[in-house]
């Protein structure tokens, strides 16, 4: 990997850790707002509503911290590509049935009702950054055992 | 595989803490939940306010501009916006006991929030107006 490529993939990194740790800690914030987002998708069945608003937001801000660790990188990049996934799925089903709700993605943060486009089109850049930063991990470690 | 284990593990313990020091009472106590629609159980329609004995609070969790517009007689302005400064003048004007019913415009989804907010604030008895403002509309002269 380049020296342009490495720093790039810093860059992306700090970016996609930044997202999901501001999006996890405002639903850290306030679990049962959360849980109520999570209703209005109208999917989940209720009983896993609240272990689910508690779990997920730590879930994010822990995915978000360990793309920072080497050891811990890889299984993170996979987690996040999961969760955005997760994520693009329900708004995309949302969307199709006419829903109007606000999508929980930023916890209390956004309280106005979610333009769909704009949340799966903002998901799908995420998940291809994701997917960019997952893929060029490899190389790197490659190149360091070369050159050691 | 191992790496996500350990990140799914590690979410478990603040999670569990959360649980613990910050329970979702508020959640839990909206009034008749099923456990298949938890959402529905709030809610009451415009006849059953019509029916209860004493007063009632009723809440506009609108914007100010569709608030002055019109709203139900009595309703107090208290939205998610402007929670932390609308909280108190609400709070001096319900009396213990009251029945608080929260309205929205029809299709959206902050009364329900404001009513969950309530609860944490202490309000015991918190309703979400079934059809929102369109329903409450019958009510305004």
């Amino acid at each position: 990997m380049n020296r342009w490529s490495s720093s790039t993939a810093w860059l992306v990194r700090v970016v996609l850790a930044g997202v999901f740790i501001w999006a996890g800690a405002q639903k850290a914030r306030h679990p049962e707002l959360f849980a109520l987002d999570l209703e209005a998708y109208r999917i989940l069945p209720a009983a896993a509503i609240l272990p689910i608003a508690y779990y997920l937001p730590w879930l994010e801000i822990l995915s978000a911290f360990a793309l920072f660790l080497p050891s811990l990188r890889r299984a993170a990049g996979w987690l996040v590509i999961a969760l955005l996934a997760i994520f693009t799925m329900m708004l995309l089903i949302a969307w199709a049935r006419g829903l109007q709700i606000n999508c929980g993605c930023f916890g209390t943060a956004g309280r106005a009702t979610t333009d769909f486009v704009v949340a799966i089109f903002r998901n799908i850049l995420l998940l291809g950054a994701a997917a960019w930063l997952t893929r060029t991990r490899a190389p790197q470690v490659g190149r360091t055992i070369r050159s050691g | 595989m191992k790496g996500i284990l350990v990140i799914c593990l590690a979410a478990l313990l603040p999670a569990l803490a959360q649980w613990r020091l910050q329970p979702p009472t508020a959640y839990r106590t909206r009034a008749g939940q099923t456990p298949f629609d938890s959402a529905a159980s709030e809610l009451v329609s415009v006849d059953t306010v019509r029916g209860w004995k004493g007063s009632v609070a009723w809440v506009d969790a609108r914007t100010r501009v569709e608030f002055e517009v019109g709203h139900v007689p009595g309703a107090i302005l208290l939205n998610e916006d402007t929670w932390e400064s609308l909280l108190p003048q609400f709070l001096a004007q319900w009396q213990p006991r009251q029945r608080v019913v929260v309205y929205c415009s029809a299709s959206c989804e902050s009364s329900r929030r404001v009513a969950l907010r309530l609860r944490r604030a202490g309000v015991e008895e918190v309703h979400v107006l079934e059809g929102g403002w369109d329903a409450a509309r019958a009510l305004s002269p």
